[in-house]
This record gives C-alpha cells, structure tokens and sequence, in this order.
C-alpha cells in the first residue's frame, strides 16, 4: 500500500467487553455499523420526539387553521374527529410512530380537510422528493470533485497567490446565506447575461431533468455555498499532513512531488475530507430548503414551508423525520467510509 | 354616489394604465385608454388600445401567490387569491362587476323587481353553453342559489340566504326565474355580482366541482394542482367575442416569494403578475420593464374596533382613535401610493357610497374626546399581523400618530397562519386589529350583510345596533334609486359617528404586464381587469 500511516495491527485484542467482542472480534466493521445504527436509531427517536412536540406548540389549533376563514364549529369538530386530536399527545405521538415504522406515513390534515380521494402523505411528497434529490444530487456529484480538486490545488500551494485567491474566495461565499448567493447568480446569469432563467419554468409532472437550464442556478447556488466550506477544510487537511515528517521523508527519499501529494498527502487526507463531503451532503438536505424556495423549485424544501404555513401537521412531521433520517444515514455512509479508508480503524475497536 | 372624480373628463384620478413603452408615451396611452373606456361601461369587451385589432392565439401564465395545498376549484369555498381567480375563470355569476363596479349582466341577461323589491324575476341570457355543451336552464339557477345557501356546504355565499327566500325560488319557463325576498331588496343584480355566487351546473356537488369544474366561464378546465399550476383552455363558445382571444391560460400559483414571481414575469416564464406589491410596483414604475396595471377600487385596509365590548365600546373613544389617523401618511408610506386615503367607511367607490362624509386628523378633537371619556391616558393593545404586506408597518405608523394625543398603542403580533382564525382569541375577538378587505365590498349591500349587522358572519366590529339594522335593511330594500341614496346615507353617516372601522386607505389592484401583453383595461371590480382575461391577447 505504501501509506506509512497504515501500521496496521492484524492480531485480535483480547481486551473488550465480551457481549459485543465475539462479533467484533471477528467482524469489526460489522460492530461498528451495528454501533453506529443503534446510535442513529436512538438519534432518529428523540427527533421524532422533538419534532412532534415542536409541530404541537405551532400557535393556532390545527382544525381551524387547516379549514381556514370559512371553517364552522361542526366542520372543525368534524376534521378534529378525522384527525384524531380529541386524544392525548402521547397516543397520538405513538400512533404516528407505529405507523412510521410499518411505512404508514398517515394522511393530511389539508386533504382531509378537502375531502380529497387519496388523502395520504405518501401521496403527495413522491413528486417533490424526487425533485428534490435530482437537485441535491446533482450539486453532490459535481461537489465532490470540485471541492477536492479545489482544496488539494489550494492546500498544496498554501501560502501562495493562487491559495489567496482560492481561500479568500471560499471565506467570502461561505460568509453568505444562500438566498444572498442565489441573488448574486439570478444578477449575474440572468439580468446581465441572460443566460439561464431566474425561476424555475416547469410544472408538476414534470421532469426537472426535461428542463436543464431551470436548473443550473438553483444547483450553481448550492454548489457555491458547498464548495465553500468543504474547499477550506480539505485544504486544512492537506496542509495538516503536509507537516508530517513521512512526508519530508519520501520527499528526500526521491520521490516524484506528485507521487508524494497523491499517494502519501491526499491519501492520509482523505479521512477527515470524507467527514467533511458528509457534512455538506448533510448540509444539503438544509440548504435546498432556502435554495428551492428562492428560485420557486418544487422540492420537499417548499413543500415543507407550504405545510408549516397550512399547519399541515402530519405532512410537517413526516417531511421532517424523512431529512432527518437522510441527514443520519448519510453521518453513518461517511462513517463507514472512513473506516473503509483508514484500515486501522477497520481492525480496531473503536 | 361614487366619487366626484370619477366622473370629470379625465378620469386620470382614479383609474390610470401606466405603461411605459419604447416611446414612454404615458399621454398617448392614457388617451387611448379613455376611448376604450367608452365602451367598457356596457359591456366587459372593450380593449385599452382600440387602434389594434387583438389578435387571436397563444398561451399566457398568470403568477400568484401561493395559497398551498388548501387550494380549491370550488368557487363557493374559495379563500387565497389563486381560488379567486379560477372561480372568475371557470364560472360565471348571474352578473359580474363591470370596470365601474355596475352589475353587468353575464349568465342572466337581466333581472327586474316587482314593484316594492319582494320578487325579483331573473331572466337567463339566451345561448349560454355549459363547457360541455349543454344550454343554461332555470334548473340550474334554482339549484345554484339553493346550494348557494346550503348551511352543509359552508360556502361564502350563504349570506344569501338572508335576503332570498331560498325555498320559494322557483322556475317560471326553461329561461326564467322567479326569486322571492324575505324582505324588500333594492339592488339585487349587485348582491350576486361576486365570485362566490357562481352559477353551478344542476346538482353538483363540491367533490364532483373539485374533479371535473364545468361552468360558463371563459376558460374551460384542463388540469389543476394545488400549490402549483391551473391550466385552462378557451371556451370557444362563451358569450363575449367568441371566447377568449388566448388558446390556453395557466395559472401558475406555486410562488411563496414575491422576488421570484418578479423574476418570472422579467424573464418571461410568465406574462402577468397577479397583485404587485406596491413596493416592487414603485420599483417597476422607474424600472420600466413592464406595464403596469392599476385601479383603486373598493378594496381597503383599516383597524377594526370592537363596539359592543372592551375599551373602546365608548363611541368617544372610537371617534378620537378614529381623529388620530394621519390617513394621507397611510397611503404614501404603506401603500406607497398605490390608493387613497380613506375616510374610516367602507367600500368607497360602491353605489351610493356617502363621499361627503370626510376625516382629517385633529389631535386637539381628539383630545378632548379622551378627556370628556376619562380616557385621557389610553394604553390600548392593538393585534396585528403581516397577513398582508404592510400591516404591521401600518399599526406602527398609527401607534406613533397615537402619541400625539398621548394614547399609548401596544402592538400585539399574531403569526399569519392563525390571524384570520375564528377561534376565541383570535379572529372575531380581537378588541382593537388590524383588517382588510378585498372581496365583497363592491355592494354596500352585501359588505354590510357580512360585516355590519347583527347577524353578519365577519361581524368584526361587533356592531349589533336593532335601530341600526333596520336601517340597513330599509336601504338594502329601497328600489327608488333616489330615495336608496338617502337611506344608504343614513346607515353611513351612523357608521362615520359611532361605527368601528377605522378606514385609513383604498388600497389600489396593481398588475404587472409583460409588455406583449394587451386588450386588459384598469378595472375598480378586481385585478387584472376584474380577472375574466378573456380580453388580453398577446401582440
């Protein structure tokens, strides 16, 4: 392999708690994931917890507000009925997670209220969540080697004009919201170069994909705020390696400075850079919420404001446990990640 | 009387299409404008440039403001502004508003009282198409307005059923229909001149509206989602100039930013910006990008004072509030000018709406007022909420006119999700608030039926006077349109000396136009030339 971090330690370590030693042990990778999914479930949890209690203190009593300025005492009572929120909190807190985890995502209070013929939540995010991952997942892709690129050309130049730029650049943008990025782009790509629409142009049913140009700006803006912040910590990981003596070493031993930046820095850089890509691709799941509804785009970011306002609570709390499950799975991909990366972590009991 | 201004040779006062062409020609264009104008008060046909011929063909989108996933196509349970609009789309009342606010006939073709306003006999216009083809009958006006009434349907125009005797609506021929009053009623085209009473095919029932909307509107249904996008197509066959000149309409309602909806029309994503704020309007005004379209109407923002209960029941009270308000700094600071000060009655510009009942701020008045209440240091709490741009901004403005006379004003936010809410505390309760209005106010007669009598559904002032409703209701049956002045002018004058509306603006209807688009004229009825768009065609 050549990585001179990688002392790697084949043997068992007969220390550990036996309980979990004998998979371990013989499957540390395994351990590992199991820990880490038990950790994520137990996130998962009190999120559900925070976010029902949080959906609970919304002002306003759901029925009312759901059925508008036209609603009728019967009507809120009968839509209170259809909503099951003559019970306690707690029953309807377990009811919502029972049905959670048999992928019963519930119906809206809007659609009930509307009397609509399929009233479910399922129904009504398949559109905007598609949408949605077709533009965090665009903006994912062209990050990663962008950011890479950006942060490895920067952090091996540290201290040079070119890593002035770079830095400053990145420092700049990751001071801006993203509804500041976004304006700047509509300023430059639409009002002076006319080149790509301010807006998104296409409607429901449609494919985000069928209409491009709709969706370089909103992509270009979370790009823009992404790169920012992973190009500066790529950068510090790469300059933090760069100070190790291996490094020196197989500098002095001959080797081509090439060879040395990919093999030796890059390599022993990689872990906390997955960490970071994790964190942007966590960050995502946030940042489209701002980005969709800035440029109008029909992801589960507007749909998510839509409910709020409409006090649409289930769909509210489904939405919302839906990123936060992404936002864990995603932490527990880079974990595994980095285990995968640094084999002393693969071995070893962490 | 509407105002005196309207009627001068210019016009220019209240209605004005600011368009700023190539050439800038703002005399030119307003010209042109008032020849159309000539026109438009017999029927809704006429185009702001006569010197064009429109022309037919074309897709247009209208942006909105989103009214999310509540939104509806079931005009009797329309709330956001994108309902609104499609409800004007799909169907037809029996009259509609005209540019200046008379009841132009639409599905009826007229309506004639008997002799003292008890029976009001209605007259189908001949050859009207249902979309899918089928002729108008009497059947399908006598199941409207019954539904229109239905306590199950919950729709807006059940207030209807306090002047009509809904059970004794019946037919006379297959194109006549004899509509019995539970007392006298003066204007009866007016009162139904209003989106929520939409003539609806025989029998049908909201779900089946919601699925498959069949009216007599200018469009015809295509496809629809809530939050997003309404598409229709032109209904070749309606009543005006063969259908609309357009081939295709969509609204698209997805927008929860103002910027972006701004962003669309420049970029020409879409061609007609439903409701400019005034803000970006005055913007646009310099920037000359678009066309502008504008006409104060009826529509007006105020605060609403409770008469029955709380602090400010006493009349005295009500008055000096009332004698605080700066109203001309009302109508440049929050409406950037964008309307007219108002003088706290509602609907001016309505039919014989009282115009000589004035008010100026007068701080001493107003003083002296408190003092002779033993109010003379008022600490009162005023709710509020940004349910429309510039509420809150207003409350402010009044709280620092308030200090003048030393009343102390204490703004109470309320979130916009809850404002309008009709639940304790909240809508319908509020002391001392922040309101406005937008639809409905057209016909006094029907604004004081939803707002301003004992039993009205939006009774937010708590006004509840028995001598006052018998009032109101001797006008609302006064055939003679002289004598009806008299009496309407009597209801406001109660309201101007006791009432609680503190009406400080008219607020204008601005429209932004992409510059291709033509044939729609400023309308006092609503946005975008009473919304109908079966007139604008693209050049």
């Amino acid at each position: 392999m050549g990585t001179p971090i990688a002392t790697t330690d084949p043997g068992d370590r007969p220390l550990g708690p036996p309980a979990r030693t004998s998979l371990g042990r013989r499957r540390p990778v395994l351990g590992f994931l199991g820990r880490r999914l038990a950790a994520g479930v137990a996130t998962l949890l009190v999120a559900s917890m925070l976010i029902f209690v949080m959906t609970e203190v919304l002002p306003g009593d759901v029925a009312s507000v759901v059925l508008g300025r036209s609603a009728t005492p019967e009507s809120v009572k009968a839509l209170e009925g259809k909503l099951a929120l003559d019970r306690s909190v707690p029953e309807r807190y377990l009811d919502w997670l029972g049905g959670l985890l048999t992928g019963d995502l519930g119906d809206s209070a809007v659609a009930l209220a509307q009397g609509a013929e399929d009233p479910s939540v399922a129904s009504r995010i398949g559109e905007p969540m598609r949408n949605s991952a077709i533009l965090a997942g665009i903006a994912f892709v062209l990050f990663v080697p962008l950011a890479l690129g950006l942060g490895v050309v920067s952090g091996v130049k540290a201290g040079r004009p070119l890593d002035y730029v770079l830095s400053l650049t990145a420092l700049a943008v990751n001071a801006l919201p993203e509804f500041v990025i976004a304006t700047f782009l509509i300023i430059i790509f639409f009002n002076w170069l006319d080149l790509f629409p301010p807006v998104v142009g296409f409607g429901p049913g449609e494919s985000p994909l069928a209409h491009t140009d709709s969706l370089v700006l909103p992509v270009l803006t979370l790009l823009a705020a992404a790169i920012a912040t992973g190009l500066r910590m790529v950068r510090a990981g790469i300059v933090e390696v760069m100070r190790h003596d291996y490094v020196a070493m197989a500098e002095l031993n001959g080797f081509s400075r090439r060879r040395v930046i990919w093999r030796y820095v890059v390599r022993n850089s990689m872990a906390p850079s997955v960490v970071v890509i994790a964190q942007v691709a966590a960050y995502l799941v946030a940042g489209i919420i701002i980005t969709e509804n800035v440029f109008n785009y029909p992801g589960i970011g507007r749909l998510l404001v839509d409910a709020v306002k409409n006090r649409d609570v289930s769909l509210v709390e489904d939405v919302a446990m839906i990123l936060a499950t992404v936002y864990v799975l995603v932490n527990i991909v880079a974990d595994l990640i980095v285990v995968f990366l640094i084999p002393k972590l693969r071995t070893s009991q962490t | 009387m509407t105002d005196p201004g309207m009627h001068d040779a210019s016009g220019l006062t209240r209605r004005r299409l600011i368009e700023f062409g190539a050439q800038g020609a703002i005399g030119l264009t307003a010209g042109g404008w008032l020849a159309g104008c000539g026109g438009a008060k017999q029927k809704l046909s006429s185009t702001a440039t006569p010197a064009a011929t429109p022309k037919r063909g074309g897709e247009l989108v209208m942006s909105m403001i989103t009214g999310g996933s509540t939104e509806t196509l079931v005009p009797g349970l329309a709330v956001s502004e994108p309902d609104i609009a499609r409800a004007e789309l799909l169907f037809d009342p029996l009259f509609r508003l005209d540019p200046d606010l008379g009841a132009a006939a639409a599905v009826a073709e007229s309506a004639e009282p008997n002799a003292d306003g008890t029976v009001w006999t209605v007259k189908i216009r001949d050859g009207v198409v249902w979309h899918d083809g089928k002729p108008v009958t009497a059947d399908d006006v006598v199941y409207s307005i019954n539904s229109w009434a239905d306590k199950k349907q919950n729709y807006t125009a059940a207030t209807i059923a306090r002047v009509v005797d809904v059970k004794g609506v019946r037919k006379r021929d297959a194109r006549t229909v004899e509509v019995p009053m539970r007392l006298p009623v003066g204007d009866f085209p007016i009162l139904t001149a209003f989106y929520g009473f939409a003539v609806l095919p025989n029998g049908a029932t909201p779900k089946e509206i919601l699925k498959n909307p069949v009216g007599t509107g200018p469009w015809k249904f295509k496809s629809f989602k809530p939050g997003a996008r309404s598409v229709f197509t032109a209904n070749k066959d309606y009543w005006v100039h063969d259908g609309p000149y357009l081939d295709q309409l969509t609204v698209d309602s997805s927008f929860t930013e103002e910027p972006a909806r701004l962003n669309s029309l420049l970029s020409g994503q879409s061609q007609v910006m439903q409701a400019m704020p005034f803000a970006l309007a005055r913007r646009e005004k310099t920037a000359r990008q678009i066309k502008l379209l504008e006409a104060t109407g009826t529509s007006f923002q105020c605060f609403a004072m409770r008469t029955d209960k709380g602090p400010l029941a006493d009349k005295r009270v009500r008055q000096a509030l009332r004698l605080l308000a700066d109203r001309k700094a009302f109508v440049d600071q929050i409406l950037n000018g964008f309307g007219e000060a108002g003088d706290d009655l509602p609907s001016r510009g309505a039919k014989y709406y009282a115009e000589d009942l004035k008010r100026e701020q007068d701080i001493d008045q107003a003083k002296s007022l408190l003092k002779a209440a033993g109010q003379e240091h008022l600490t009162v709490r005023l709710d509020t909420s940004n349910v429309l741009d510039g509420l809150v901004d207003a409350s402010t403005l009044y709280q620092q006119q308030a200090k003048q006379a030393g009343v102390n004003v204490k703004i109470n936010r309320i979130d916009p999700g809850t404002y309008f809410s009709v639940t304790p505390g909240r809508w319908l309760s509020y002391p001392f608030s922040t309101t406005f209005w937008v639809n409905g106010t057209a016909s006094l007669s029907l604004f004081y039926l939803n707002a301003l009598s004992k039993a009205a559904p939006y009774n937010e002032t708590g006004w509840k006077d028995p001598a006052a409703d018998k009032l109101l209701m001797e006008a609302i049956g006064t055939v003679d349109e002289k004598q009806a002045q008299d009496k309407w002018h009597e209801v406001q004058q109660l309201q101007f000396d006791e009432g609680g509306y503190l009406v400080y603006a008219n607020q204008a209807y601005v429209d932004g136009l992409a510059k291709e688009v033509n044939g729609l004229e400023p309308s006092k009825a609503a946005w975008l030339s009473g919304f109908g768009l079966h007139n604008a065609w693209l050049a």
